[in-house]
């Protein structure tokens, strides 16, 4: 049985005398999409920084294609990040480069190409996200769900085979949010990538998700398909279903 | 209590950081382009600053000391007294302490925005060593422009003073900067330029790790900037009499 593209083995983790995440076990399959819901400051971003090693677990261990991601070297864990395209909740741009030197930037660092070769590839990939014309934009210059885009545009710049995207439709409005959607499933699809999506959007994560699990109080608390969430023993799992779907 | 525990806290990060700069500075790879471009930003864009200042500095202290010297009927002294109050110490330490304020606030500002904006956790999610990117260019950008910069201004204020002297008593250049230079000896002029490189590690590394470790939102950043200033021209004021201690330990003629 091939190794799971993440997993996750009893992890905790606390900031200062909050613990953020309480013995957390659960794996992802490569190739799948795995959803994760749970209410704000429940630690699911905390756990997408964790699996990219920009995080350090206080106990348990982190695998990512079997890799301990806590016991790499420097340079192991910059060889595991250029297979990993890290969406952040704020985009995080480069306020000092434009919106296509953004793009490119992983490019320039990681590939041989030529300039001419990474300009017309990030122009292609600003494209796919609805942001031709946009290149020699600053981010300053762009709404916040443009910048997300951008941002998606940047994670997707090495044809990562994980992909870890923190709230993908926050800031878009429901038909470029489908689009965006319809992109990571394609990604997926495609290029046989693994999604980590923390999402608040119901729809969104129906969308996308093969598998979700839901984090409440650092505890994982629920995981499965979405009907089997929607079923959930767990009230609150079912109730925050049901009012996302309301809204 | 808590205050004096904060500051050891403080001063043990800081301790580390810049043991940090020092082993990584001379680490493969070289961030060349970054270093370039950073050099470049401390350096050149300093310049028109450091100009401006060094003629007003100038044009100030050879008022003064001409005051001072009338008195004793030696005013052909001026240009050498006043070559040796630029070069041997209010050149380097006030191109240190300019450059405290405009590149320290800046890279203070622009670490902190970076890291409160995640921008930081962006370049470690593609692969970038961001101390090495952000913070080694940095340090290194500021030693190499610092004493560059400490040569300009010792130049500007030359001329300041030059110019505020022929204004007043019109004296020409050639014996202006004759008398200027030609008592200036090898301990006069090399020692203390070289000096800056200290200040310009200090500098840089005291504003990269007060941005670098910025937290606390616009708040964290605005703070950052500030004791970046504050630190960083304190340190180099308190190390500067070290240096000069050790420059007159080293080169006992100096005086």
């Amino acid at each position: 049985m091939p190794d799971p593209a993440v997993a996750f083995d009893a992890v905790s983790k606390s900031f200062g005398s909050k613990e953020v995440l309480k013995n957390v076990t659960f794996s992802i399959a490569a190739g799948t999409a795995f959803v994760l819901l749970g209410r704000s400051g429940s630690g699911k971003s905390v756990m997408l920084k964790i699996i990219c090693g920009l995080l350090k677990v206080d106990s348990g261990s982190v695998a990512v294609h079997g890799n301990e991601i806590t016991k790499l070297d420097s340079q192991q864990l910059a060889e595991t990040r250029r297979h990993m395209g890290f969406l952040f909740q704020s985009a995080a741009l480069f306020d000092s480069l434009s919106v296509g030197e953004n793009v490119a930037f992983p490019l320039r660092r990681n590939t041989r190409k030529t300039d001419a070769e990474i300009r017309e590839q990030a122009k292609d990939l600003l494209q796919k996200v609805g942001l031709d014309g946009e290149y020699d934009h600053a981010p300053s210059q762009l709404s916040g769900g443009m910048r997300k885009r951008a941002g998606l545009a940047r994670a997707l710049a090495m044809e990562p085979s994980i992909l870890l995207i923190d709230e993908p439709s926050a800031g878009l409005d429901p038909i470029t949010s489908t689009e965006i959607d319809q992109l990571l499933v394609d990604i997926k699809t495609k290029h046989h990538a693994t999604l980590v999506v923390v999402t608040h959007n119901i729809p969104s994560a129906r969308r996308i998700a093969d598998q979700m699990a839901f984090l409440e109080d650092g505890h994982l608390v629920a995981q499965g398909t979405l009907k089997e969430l929607e079923q959930n023993e767990n009230q609150l799992v079912r109730d925050f279903l049901k009012s996302q779907q309301a809204g | 209590m808590k205050s004096s525990e904060a500051a050891l806290e403080w001063f043990g990060g800081m301790s580390i950081f810049s043991g940090q700069v020092l082993r990584q500075s001379f680490a493969r790879p070289v961030e060349l382009t970054e270093l370039l471009k950073q050099t470049f930003e401390i350096g050149w864009r300093s310049s028109p600053l450091i100009i401006l200042s060094g003629l007003a500095v100038g044009g100030v202290l050879s008022i003064h000391t001409r005051a001072t010297l009338e008195r004793f009927g030696a005013e052909s002294m001026i240009p050498t007294a006043l070559a040796f109050a630029v070069v041997k110490e209010t050149g380097p330490l006030v191109a240190a302490l300019l450059i405290s304020g405009r590149v320290g606030a800046g890279i203070g500002a622009e670490l902190g925005g970076m890291r409160v904006t995640e921008q930081i956790d962006a370049l470690e999610s593609l692969a970038v060593d961001s101390f090495k990117y952000l913070v080694i260019t940095r340090v290194l950008a500021c030693v190499v422009a610092l004493p560059l910069l400490t040569v300009l201004m010792n130049f500007s204020g030359l001329a300041g003073g030059f110019l505020a002297e022929t204004m007043i008593s019109g004296m020409s250049f050639s014996f202006y900067f004759h008398a200027a230079f030609s008592s200036l000896g090898f301990s006069d002029y090399i020692p203390p330029t070289l000096k800056t490189m200290v200040f310009g590690f200090i500098i840089g590394t005291v504003s990269c790790h007060l941005g670098y470790n910025a937290t606390g939102g616009a708040e964290g950043v605005g703070r950052a900037a500030t004791q970046s200033v504050v630190l960083s021209s304190m340190f180099l004021i308190i190390v500067n009499v070290i240096l000069v201690k050790f420059i007159f330990f080293l080169y006992p003629g100096a005086g």
